[in-house]
């Protein structure tokens, strides 16, 4: 632990402040979450105005979580990260029963048939989007202190499987099978990127099928999703009528958009235009240009988060700086790709833009993790 | 780190993460692959999938104008109704929301339901139903349903003035009389508020304020008067009724106008229920119909004659003694005359006098005035439908129809073109275009649009108009055809029209006349032309007879209207003590001082409706929506239910109204 296992961040950025440590990796995330704030307005003020009488009302919920973020990010990022090795266990137990009060009727709060937030005073907190963090935290830490063993089934493989699972339970539960299987495939990265045996992840995968046989053939609205998917035209009243919307409305964008505030599917014809399917109505008012530029954003700030890997002082460094950029990474191009048809709809947000207060912390959390490695590259705490 | 982490390990993880970075950029580049894809090469099939459902919507109507007569009573108004509309492509259970939808409608399930499983965007369920079903189908608050205020057609007097009016069909638009010639006027601009429909089927950006500042069409205010067209239909239906004929025509102008004070046809209908009636009485005779004028024709041969000086009205033809051969026709007259001026010829009706004095002017003259007096052509009344006649070009008259064009064969007039050239003998010789529309204002009552008089061209000199005025003059005096049309005390210049009609078989029927006079008065001061026409009266058939007496009633009725009063004569007075005022002012109406409804209607009770208007009962019948029965025309004489009963929302209310009696 002691070593630095690279060299070549000594020195060089000890001296820069850490919020600033990468520049890029900053700028991207504010960049798209300026996207964020606006989409969220445009999206959501017919809904907004609908239900709550103010047209306003989700832009500033997402102000006030954004402001949250920003100081979450600012604090975790000016903290070295050695720090965090030794949260790892409370944090993984604190989610976890957070993950099962959720369950319990009364204190989990309900919403479209799903148990998934906590409501703590005035604000309600979604575990499952810190059980994301968690579970990084653990990997990190687990990978770089067995990497010697990364190819161990029962040193490694399994234990580390057994600790996502034990997240992914109550998280299934829920139900919420999109969150559930965004935690096992960051799972499944970061053992590969460790160097686990491919065999190992083959299996597991195979073994996944019947039991995603079970939890989506089994389940009518989730093979619905499934059929939809196939062939959203099918069906376009009934199960293609989210995804179709979500054509038209990227088609009707074509490469200029119709300019903000232009969407018409985001008038109820889109349903949620403002959490799921927020990069449909960018594409529709953005038009083409805007939905490359987004993506343009993500892709830097994956990179940003690979170098930040690569760069990092020491296996815990990277390993974490990995597993945030997974966090971002995995679940922009997920949401992107359901968004696009390409992908059955998973009930997945858009990393910074779409509307959601734990969602948007989380990520802000990812970033200043992600800047508090690549700010403490050549000393420790 | 241990220090069992060796290079070589640490090489391939470095490997594997940027195998991942790039793994990564592979996906964003067929994600940015795929935004191509359907934002540029899918965007046009998609676009227009997109338009299709939310901009293939039906257009929100504005409300339709008011139609007034030329004392601002009116006569179509339009009522806020809703109508039921479903999104069907937001609804997910067609069968159950379809099933409560019938129940509240009141219709058939599966019409319901399969309207709810069209594949549109949006689909009329139930169109303008009264307040009881939209207010339980409110209730049942469906996904996907909703209701628009979509206003109805309302004709207060029914039957009044129904081919004047014409009526508007279920998307408010004009079909027929003024409703259809005015159409764009009265309906005003249709807002395309199509593409602002979200998915809920709601009017996006028309906030529910918007709806009452509905855009609404113009109003059109007739030169109609409604009391005297209510008396002229009266007449016309008495007469047609008593002679079982199968229909007839009256009309009434101001002959130095134009203006159209009434106009009637029968058969009618009701335009509340045009459906309900044959499409045939929807048929405005006055103005399709065309049929010979008959002996009423001989006044424009007279016309002709005078005006070419080719002879006066002292002038003599010797008239056969009844019976003359012509191009290897006979042509008979009623009575065996001898020498007849011509002004006789007209007092008497001689066929061959008429035929005489015709071939005196010649076919090329005759040809021109009757051009000049309108006919063979459209007079460009506004309504629509107009039927020009048949006058055929005067080089290809043989001497046999010069002379039969002379009493009024072979030739085709509508009803309106015989007023309109009775109505240009009345004006000095000046033919004036008939009209029926005064002016046309906005909702807040300024002046759109008014049409003024308009000259169509000279018929024939101011002099001889008034030699042929004399000479029609004596039709109604002792001894003339038209005795019956007299009104005393009023001069009466007119002209009596028994004309054969076609047999379908060709020729002459035996049996099927038209009655016809057609005239005006007073004959020394012209206020009202006056056309009556009656078709196919059984037991008589003479003009005079069967159309005099109607003429009679009709033009005092009108002369009523319009204030004249009797010349020079001291004890007539008794009339000018009636507060009938010109007709261009509003006529002063009521006795009785309405009691203030709103006391009672705060308590919940039926106010006392005795002597408010139609359009005060109409408005608060709608603001308390009451269901509303109205009888007659002026102001409320009866109610029921009795004032001060407890009032509940959607009774039936029946209001009988008279107009208010002068000097009562």
């Amino acid at each position: 632990m002691a070593e630095a296992w690279n060299n070549n961040g000594n020195g060089a950025s000890s001296k820069a402040a850490p919020l600033i440590s990468d520049p890029w990796l900053l700028v991207s995330a504010l960049a798209l979450t300026a996207f964020g704030l606006v989409m969220v307005y445009s999206s959501s003020s017919a809904l907004a105005g609908k239900r709550y009488l103010d047209s306003a009302h989700f832009f500033k919920h997402q102000l006030f979580h954004v402001l949250v973020g920003l100081g979450v990010m600012t604090w975790l990022a000016s903290l070295d990260y050695e720090r965090y090795r030794r949260w790892v266990w409370y944090a993984l137990g604190g989610v976890l029963l957070a993950l099962v009060l959720v369950l319990i009727p009364g204190i989990g709060h309900r919403a479209g048939g799903a148990a998934r937030w906590l409501r703590l005073g005035i604000i309600s907190v979604q575990p499952a989007e810190l059980a994301k963090v968690a579970l990084v935290l653990f990997l990190a830490r687990y990978l770089a202190e067995h990497q010697a063993e990364s190819k161990s089934l029962f040193k490694v493989f399994m234990p580390c499987l057994a600790v996502a699972g034990a997240l992914v339970l109550p998280i299934l539960a829920e139900p919420d099978l999109g969150m559930s299987l965004t935690l096992l495939s960051l799972t499944m990265v970061m053992l590969g990127v460790a160097g686990t045996r491919v065999t190992y992840l083959a299996v597991i995968l195979a073994a996944a099928v019947p039991l995603l046989y079970r939890l989506v053939w089994l389940v009518p609205y989730r093979r619905d999703r499934v059929f939809a998917f196939l062939n959203p035209w099918e069906d376009p009243a009934g199960t293609g009528f989210q995804i179709i919307h979500s054509f038209l409305a990227l088609g009707s964008g074509g490469f200029w958009g119709t300019g903000l505030g232009g969407s018409k599917q985001k008038l109820f014809y889109l349903p949620e235009p403002h959490t799921d399917f927020i990069l449909a109505v960018l594409g529709e008012e953005l038009g083409l240009w805007g939905l490359a530029t987004v993506l343009a954003l993500f892709l830097v700030l994956v990179w940003r988060g690979v170098q930040t890997a690569l760069n990092a002082r020491d296996l815990f460094g990277t390993y974490l700086a990995l597993g945030c950029t997974l966090i971002v990474g995995l679940q922009a191009f997920v949401n992107a790709a359901v968004v696009m048809g390409m992908l059955p709809t998973k009930g997945l947000t858009l990393p910074f833009l779409s509307y959601g207060g734990s969602s948007i912390v989380t990520n802000f959390a990812c970033v200043g993790l992600l800047l508090s490695v690549a700010g403490h590259q050549g000393r420790r705490a | 780190m241990t220090t069992g982490v060796s290079k070589n390990s640490r090489h391939w993880l470095r490997l594997r993460l940027v195998i991942l970075g790039l793994g990564f950029t592979a996906g964003f580049l067929l994600l940015v692959g795929r935004a191509v894809d359907l934002q540029v090469i899918q965007r046009e099939h998609l676009l227009a999938r997109a338009q299709r459902e939310f901009m293939r919507q039906v257009e929100l109507t504005p409300r339709r104008g008011i139609i007034f007569d030329r004392n601002q009573e009116e006569l179509a108004v339009s009522l806020d109704t809703e109508s039921v509309y479903a999104r069907p492509l937001g609804i997910t259970t067609p069968k159950q929301t379809g099933q409560m939808l019938s129940q509240a409608l009141a219709m058939p399930e599966e019409q319901v339901v399969k309207r709810l499983k069209e594949e549109r965007g949006f689909v009329w369920v139930a169109r303008r139903i009264n307040p009881d079903r939209a207010e339980a189908v409110r209730s049942l608050e469906l996904a996907g349903v909703g209701l628009i205020n979509e206003p109805r057609r309302f004709y207060p007097y029914s039957n009044l003035a129904c081919h004047v009016l014409g009526f508007a069909g279920m998307d408010a638009k004009g079909l027929e009389g003024v409703e259809a010639q005015y159409d764009t006027v009265l309906r005003g601009q249709v807002s395309k508020v199509t593409s602002l429909r979200d998915a809920l089927g709601r009017t996006i950006y028309l906030t529910p304020a918007a709806f009452t500042t509905l855009p609404e069409g113009h109003h059109v205010i007739l030169t109609v008067d409604k009391r005297l067209q209510y008396q002229v239909e009266k007449i016309l239906a008495a007469t047609v009724a008593k002679y079982r004929a199968i229909g007839g025509q009256a009309v009434v102008m101001v002959p130095q106008t134009g203006e159209v004070l009434a106009l009637a046809s029968l058969p009618a209908f009701n335009p509340n229920v045009f459906g309900r009636f044959p499409k045939e009485s929807y048929r405005n005779r006055v103005i399709t119909d065309t049929f010979e004028p008959g002996s009423t024709f001989k006044m424009f041969v007279a016309a002709a004659a005078l005006n070419t000086r080719k002879a006066a009205p002292h002038s003599q033809y010797f008239c056969e003694n009844g019976e003359w051969g012509i191009g290897g026709r006979v042509i008979h007259d009623t009575h065996e005359y001898g020498m007849l001026s011509l002004s006789e010829i007209i007092k008497f009706s001689s066929n061959i006098g008429a035929a005489k004095v015709g071939m005196g002017v010649g076919a090329e003259e005759l040809y021109n005035t009757f051009k000049n007096f309108g006919f063979g052509r459209p007079s460009e009344v506004d309504l629509p439908g107009e039927s020009r006649g048949i006058l055929r070009p005067y080089r290809s008259w043989r001497p046999v129809d010069l002379a039969n064009i002379c009493f009024g064969q072979g030739v085709a007039v509508t009803g309106l073109q015989l007023a309109q050239a009775v109505a240009a003998v009345a004006n000095g010789g000046v033919l004036m275009r008939p009209y029926l529309v005064k002016a046309v204002v906005d909702q807040s009552g300024h002046l759109v649009r008014e049409n003024q008089p308009q000259v169509v061209g000279r018929a024939m000199g101011e002099r001889e108009a008034g030699q042929l005025t004399a000479m029609l003059l004596e039709v109604t005096q002792p001894g003339g055809t038209g005795t019956q049309a007299r009104v005393d005390p009023f001069p009466v210049a007119g002209k009596t029209g028994t004309a054969q009609k076609l047999d379908p078989s060709g020729g002459y029927s035996q049996s099927d006349y038209m009655a016809i006079f057609a005239g005006f008065l007073p004959a020394d001061n012209p206020k009202a032309v006056v056309l009556v026409v009656v078709d196919t009266p059984k037991g008589q058939h003479y003009g005079g007879v069967v159309a005099g007496p109607a003429w009679s009633s009709i033009a005092r009725a009108a002369l009523d209207t319009l204030g004249t009063q009797p010349p020079s004569q001291g004890a007539q007075m008794v009339r000018a003590a009636m507060p009938q005022p010109p007709a261009r002012t509003q006529p002063a109406r009521a006795q009785r001082r309405p009691v203030d409804p709103a006391p009672a209607l705060a308590q919940g009770k039926m106010p006392d409706l005795r002597g408010l208007t139609l359009r005060e009962v109409l408005r608060l019948a709608r603001e308390q929506r009451l269901l509303i029965q109205v009888n007659g025309w002026g102001r409320v004489v009866t109610q029921s239910p009795e004032p001060g009963l407890i009032l509940e929302p959607r009774q039936e209310l029946r209001v009988d109204l008279q107009p208010a009696e002068g000097g009562a």
